[in-house]
């Protein structure tokens, strides 16, 4: 199921929330749990199995880690560590990257594997990452084991999170798996949160997402540089608020269970700089391969070189991570290039010029990025570069002014909506105003929100799911 | 605050799950006449399909097609959309003066399949004995570009009538582009402003045109005493995009005793007259023309002309026959989407005097039903 749908949003979310508010507090976890495989089996009736197991694995591996240590038996503490760690990678590697090796076997030309296709279980990506680190906290010992089967079982299914993340890590909602409190203002602004994100998904991803598929279907005869621009632009866009979006979505609804989940996006377009960028960004998986691939790989603790290597190990898996496909790994390289270039000298000439320049320095590379991102979904990615640099391309053609004038208005909006500003206005225009009238303004703006979101999904509007491949 | 936070989370719910709950208690709609197709509705339990999926899938679509103000939502997201600036929703361009324009680029009409129905049509012209004429209605969009967004794309109609004229050759084809290209005329508007069809007006200057080139005598438009059939049609253009300021086309036919008294047969099925009125009450009411799309449908004109005729046609044809029925003692109409005898055959055997194609000009390129020509 995904959020964006009227059966989530008129069946499933009344339907749980209420069950969940009238249900006594001991019983909400087992409560969760269930909504959760519902959740899931909606979808990936199958793929049930896969979690279930790795649910049922991690907490037998987590118990006897944590035994193994009590009784002073690091060996074996470090054996059931490593068996399910590799269990983990191999369960995530197997059903994601299979026939991603298999071809490259096959291109070598030394073997002929036929390649295994089978679909990847939604979510995978993200709850595997969560029992991973999950296994490492209590074996590295920051973080206590989970006994309770139901509590773990909730941790690792839990809806909100669970196909489009955030990344949310054992120890963040520890103390709140076994005792959270609700609250009507928690549940109110948790609300106000989720409509928040599906409108930035179904408002604006999806259209921005419309023009990009439109653009990225062109052919080469019918592009112009304005054009590709412009698909670019959108996809930047889309991509911001679709992921954001969910992120939004998920950390509302936990919000409204009682959860605090960590912020996954932080403005990133405001960013004067890569390195900026990817601190707001994604968050929960930029801290998550800096905490259990960087930093266990030595980090900056092992002199210069080491950590150029450790750096380009990070980025190129966190490449890999968003998808089986070269594009993607060559996309976390070129960041771990920018980024390394930064850190050497260019950080610190950034500084010393104009914040504009910053920006659109920042912004040229990370739109950039998203055209390597994205080149697995353009019918012609090597002409479409070509567009974009305006090789034997003409500069813009009327195709691209009739694209431009009717999506201008559009995408000035998302740009607005991608930073601080909105939220500075409305706090301005509302600051003489007590506590529950500038609550009902907001109430009001989540309204037309939450009719606009359902009007565009119950028309069929263009609505994709992006995290197929994650 | 407390007080506010409940309220709020309250209608919140409210507007999330009154809706659901419709979707399960009120009756389940069949069919929307405004999309023109019929609806999901919830599927019974069945657990293979459970397991494979495919019912989950069946339940969140009925959820789309159930919700119980459907038609209000689609006209909503459309009228949301117009309003950020965007000139095309759904394939139509929202055109001047509420005109809507289906978009058809160049990318949308394919070249091989024009050429390759075009040399049906040449292998099938070789083989008459009649004499063959061929008109293309121009695109909508062809002939109204001075009402299409500024720079909006649309496709090169100069592609269909010159590779038409290289294969077929200029005698047999009718351009019909200058006599529309006034859009409209004292009659009338030539296109629907909801609709992809051609009106009235526009298929009598397609007529003249006709009589021009075979040397028929036009008879002037009020002659055929021309009567608006309804002031209340949303076409299927409106239906891809519906705005809620979108104002209703009216329809007019003609109203002659040929046109009442005509023996027309539909595929086997006999009728008096060649208007439907039961579609006027329903939402496709352009198959007030004939009833809509058939394989063959047979007219005998009871005109004292001893001429028969042959229409190779698209739906473009339902508004314009009405005009021929006085010159034909016998019309037959083929629609090749629909009729699966040998057309070729059909058309040999049948001693026609004239045999017309006619169809808009980007249906004819793109059909793939004119392999039929050749059999």
């Amino acid at each position: 199921m995904i959020f964006s749908s009227i059966i989530f949003l008129c069946m499933f979310m009344p339907i749980v929330f209420i069950a969940y508010y009238l249900c006594p507090a001991r019983a909400r976890n087992f409560l969760l749990l269930l909504a959760s495989l519902i959740f899931y089996a909606w979808g990936e009736p199958g793929y049930i199995i896969v979690m279930v197991s790795s649910i049922a694995i991690n907490y037998l591996a987590g118990r006897l880690v944590s035994m193994y240590k009590e009784k002073l038996m690091p060996v074996k503490a470090k054996a059931v560590f490593i068996i399910s760690i590799i269990l983990n990678i191999c369960t995530l590697f197997f059903f994601k990257y299979t026939d991603f090796f298999i071809q490259i076997l096959n291109n070598t030309g030394f073997a002929k594997i036929p390649i295994i296709d089978i679909a990847l279980p939604i979510g995978i990506s993200f709850y595997t990452f969560q029992t991973i680190s999950y296994i490492a906290d209590v074996y590295m010992g920051t973080t206590a084991v989970q006994k309770n089967l139901v509590n773990f079982a909730m941790y690792i299914s839990m809806f909100p999170q669970l196909i489009a993340g955030p990344v949310v890590r054992y120890g963040q909602v520890e103390k709140e798996i076994g005792r959270r409190e609700l609250s009507s203002e928690n549940t109110a602004i948790g609300i106000q949160k989720f409509i928040t994100g599906l409108g930035k998904k179904v408002i604006f991803a999806n259209q921005a997402g419309a023009l990009w598929e439109e653009i990225s279907a062109m052919p080469p005869s019918g592009n112009s540089v304005l054009l590709a621009w412009l698909g670019a632009v959108a996809y930047t866009f889309q991509i911001y608020f679709d992921f954001s979006g969910y992120s939004d979505m998920a950390v509302g609804m936990g919000q409204m269970l009682g959860f605090n989940f960590p912020e996954n996006f932080n403005y990133p377009y405001q960013s004067k700089s890569i390195t900026e960028f990817w601190r707001r960004w994604h968050i929960s998986l930029s801290t998550w391969f800096k905490e259990y691939v960087y930093i266990p790989l030595g980090g900056s603790r092992k002199g210069p070189a080491r950590q150029a290597w450790n750096l380009f190990i990070a980025w190129a898996l966190t490449g890999l991570w968003h998808g089986a496909a070269w594009n993607f790994v060559i996309w976390g390289i070129y960041f771990f290039i920018l980024l390394l270039i930064e850190k050497c000298f260019l950080l610190k000439f950034l500084q010393k010029i104009p914040k504009t320049i910053c920006h659109i320095y920042a912004m040229f590379f990370i739109i950039a990025g998203w055209v390597i991102f994205a080149c697995g979904d353009i019918i012609s990615p090597s002409n479409y570069i070509k567009a974009l640099a305006g090789i034997n391309t003409p500069f813009f053609n009327n195709y691209a002014i009739y694209k431009l004038y009717t999506s201008i208005f559009l995408l000035l909006i998302m740009a607005a909506a991608s930073t601080k500003l909105p939220a500075c206005i409305l706090d301005q225009l509302t600051s003489r105003l007590n506590g529950t009238a500038r609550f009902w303004i907001k109430a009001i703006f989540t309204f037309i929100i939450l009719i606009t979101s359902m009007a565009l999904l119950i028309s069929g509007s263009y609505n994709p799911f992006l995290y197929f491949r994650f | 605050m407390k007080k506010t936070y409940i309220i709020y989370s309250i209608i919140i719910f409210i507007i999330l799950a009154v809706p659901g709950l419709l979707v399960l208690v009120l009756p389940q709609r069949e069919y929307s006449a405004i999309e023109n197709r019929y609806l999901d509705k919830l599927p019974k339990i069945n657990t293979s399909e459970i397991i494979s999926g495919e019912f989950q899938e069946k339940v969140s679509d009925a959820f789309n097609d159930q919700f119980f103000i459907r038609d209000f939502m689609a006209g909503l997201s459309t009228s949301f959309k117009k309003s950020l600036g965007f000139k095309d929703i759904g394939g139509v361009y929202l055109a001047k003066d509420q005109y809507y324009i289906e978009k058809i680029e160049d990318s949308n009409i394919s070249k091989d399949q024009l050429v390759q129905n075009l040399k049906y049509l040449s292998y099938f012209i070789e083989k008459q004995q009649a004499d063959v004429y061929t008109m293309f209605v121009p695109s909508p969009g062809t002939i109204l570009n001075n009402k299409l967004p500024a720079f909006a794309p649309f496709y090169n109609a100069d592609t269909i009538y010159n590779t038409a004229s290289t294969i077929l050759g200029t005698d047999y084809i009718t351009d019909l582009r200058k006599a529309l290209s006034p859009g409209s005329n004292e009659n009338g508007d030539f296109y629907f402003k909801t609709d992809h069809h051609w009106t009235l007006p526009g298929a009598y200057a397609a007529y003249q045109e006709y009589c021009t080139t075979t040397g028929l005598t036009a008879q002037p438009y009020n002659s055929f005493n021309p009567v608006k059939a309804s002031s209340s049609f949303y076409g299927t253009l409106y239906s891809k995009a519906p705005v809620f300021t979108a104002k209703p086309d009216n329809i007019y036919a003609i109203q002659t005793s040929l046109a009442e008294n005509a023996e027309v047969v539909y595929d086997g099925k006999k009728q008096t007259g060649i208007y439907n009125k039961e579609y006027l009450d329903q939402k496709d009411k352009y198959a007030y023309f004939f009833g809509g799309n058939y394989g063959r449908v047979d007219i005998t004109t009871g005109s004292n002309a001893d001429q028969k005729l042959l229409v190779l046609k698209d739906s473009f044809a339902n508004s314009f026959v009405p005009f021929l029925l006085n010159d034909y003692s016998h019309i037959t109409m083929i629609d090749a989407r629909y009729y699966n005898s040998p057309l070729l055959d059909t058309a040999l055997s049948e001693n026609y005097n004239h045999i017309l194609v006619l169809y808009e000009a980007s249906n004819f390129a793109n059909d793939k039903n004119l392999y039929k020509l050749i059999k």
